[in-house]
């Protein structure tokens, strides 16, 4: 009867968890973009150097979309293609994508100040997402982790 | 199928093709190898057929096959030379050039953007110039065996006109002379002369020429200063603050010959101030980057040439102490 209570729980907190992945991912686009635009407004680096930079970070090291970024050869083929690749697989909803596309469409194809406008346009619309999904988390969390002690007692109280 | 591009074409001019796009790296495989090996120069125009520089003439790619270069080609080829990342290459392109891998300069022509009268960027590009940097080793090493003593190195000016092979030789000399253990410091304001990272040299990149020169006196105690293309008052301060310093310059200036050097009138003080103790006259057009003459420290001519590296002339004998120092 513990094991199922614990594998009702433990359902509940799989389901939760999608929902905290999707903040932690938000904020590494946070500051991923953060980084490039420090980095193109200080340093001019070009965006395989800003990958490289990023990559470089101990809180960044374990991020998925990086290691791909910095797998694919961006100085020849663009930013756009490497990084439209690296987002079709990632948990992000439609406007989210939206966004971050139109940021990589435009990095590394015009003047400082026009890069720089766009990452502080990018990264205000991103702190808005992230802030969003993170009270979705908060509640979805708490609901499913509810039902999941709610199922796993009444999966007990059935079998009693 | 970059491997066989590689393996057809020069090197030279396979390393500047490699800015373009791969569908002109092929076409550009198919046009014969006397142009290719001769070629100082790949000219692209929007809307227009690809021409080549050859021994000073322009030779227009029309065969059959021949592609244009539309404008989003034109677009792609600016991109890739920038490699994807135009804001990095911001004070390049205002004074109008890229450097490409392999220190190939590409000038850039278009729609000036500009801000209070200076330019702040290039829109639409028009027309592209890929001049093609070829070694000329065997003019450097001649140069390091006639002018390059145990104990010091002569400071000395290689002049010549445009696409004479100036900065190809600067590059190599800079490179021959650190191998030997000397100190060398490169100013390299437009990043043609040496790789940012160098293992034999330092290399001052992108610098402006004036704060490279200081800073390398300041910091790096160099026994010879090496920088491209002497052309104002400024380069001619720095040049006399080295030189106090006791370290030897080695650099280039655009003149056709002595006179038109001597004429200039910031070039003045530099050329007849005992600055430097030799003056080197490269050849252009059919073959370019060999020594035409070698002139003295007072602008007076040693000999017309040195051995067989030369564009004409009488041999000149490396063991003639009066070039040695």
């Amino acid at each position: 009867m513990i094991i199922v209570m614990a594998g009702m729980l433990f359902l509940g907190r799989i389901k939760a968890s999608w929902y905290e992945e999707r903040v932690r991912l938000l904020a590494s686009m946070c500051t991923f973009v953060r980084m490039a635009r420090e980095s193109i407004a200080y340093l001019s680096l070009p965006p395989d150097g800003i990958v490289a930079a990023a990559s470089g970070r101990q809180d960044m090291k374990n991020v998925a979309f990086l290691r791909e970024l910095a797998a694919s050869d961006i100085a020849s083929e663009g930013f756009l293609t490497p990084w439209s690749k690296a987002l079709s697989s990632l948990p992000l909803n439609e406007d989210e994508r939206a966004l971050l596309l139109s940021w990589g469409a435009v990095l590394g194809k015009s003047d400082r100040d026009s890069q720089i406008f766009s990452c502080d346009g990018a990264l205000c619309a991103l702190e808005k997402f992230k802030n969003d999904a993170a009270a979705e988390a908060s509640k979805q969390g708490r609901m499913w982790t509810s039902l999941g002690a709610i199922g796993g007692v009444f999966a007990v109280i059935m079998l009693v | 199928m970059q491997k066989d591009l590689v393996k057809v074409m020069d090197n030279s001019f396979s390393s500047a093709a490699s800015v373009l796009p791969p569908r002109l790296q092929r076409y550009l495989l198919s046009v014969p190898d006397k142009l290719t090996r001769e070629a100082s120069e790949i000219r692209l125009r929007t809307d227009s057929l690809i021409a080549l520089t050859v021994r000073g003439k322009t030779v227009l790619l029309t065969d059959g096959d021949a592609p244009r270069t539309d404008r989003e080609t034109m677009e792609e080829i600016f991109l890739r030379l920038c490699r994807n990342s135009v804001y990095s290459h911001r004070d390049e392109i205002a004074s109008g050039y890229v450097t490409a891998p392999g220190g190939h300069r590409v000038g850039i022509c278009g729609r000036a953007v500009t801000q209070n009268g200076i330019i702040t960027s290039v829109a639409d590009i028009s027309s592209l110039n890929i001049r093609i940097s070829r070694r000329h080793a065997e003019t450097a090493e001649e140069l390091m065996r006639l002018l390059i003593g145990r104990n010091a190195v002569s400071s000395f000016l290689l002049y010549g006109p445009p696409l004479s092979g100036k900065t190809t030789v600067l590059r190599e000399l800079a490179y021959g002379l650190a191998k030997k253990g000397v100190r060398v410091a490169v100013v390299d304001e437009r990043r043609e002369l040496a790789e940012h990272s160098s293992v034999c040299m330092d290399v001052f990149s992108g610098y402006p020429r004036k704060q490279g020169i200081e800073q390398a006196l300041r910091l790096f105690s160099p026994e010879v200063i090496v920088f491209d293309e002497l052309g104002n008052r400024d380069d001619t301060d720095s040049l006399l603050a080295a030189v106090n310093a006791g370290a030897a310059v080695i650099t280039t200036a655009h003149a056709p010959d002595i006179d038109s050097l001597k004429g200039r009138k910031f070039m003045h003080d530099a050329v007849c101030g005992g600055i430097f103790n030799y003056f080197i006259q490269l050849t252009s057009g059919e073959r370019p980057g060999r020594i035409a003459a070698i002139y003295d420290g007072d602008g007076v001519r040693i000999e017309d040439c040195c051995n067989d590296n030369c564009y004409g002339g009488d041999a000149f004998s490396g063991a003639d102490k009066s070039v040695m120092v």
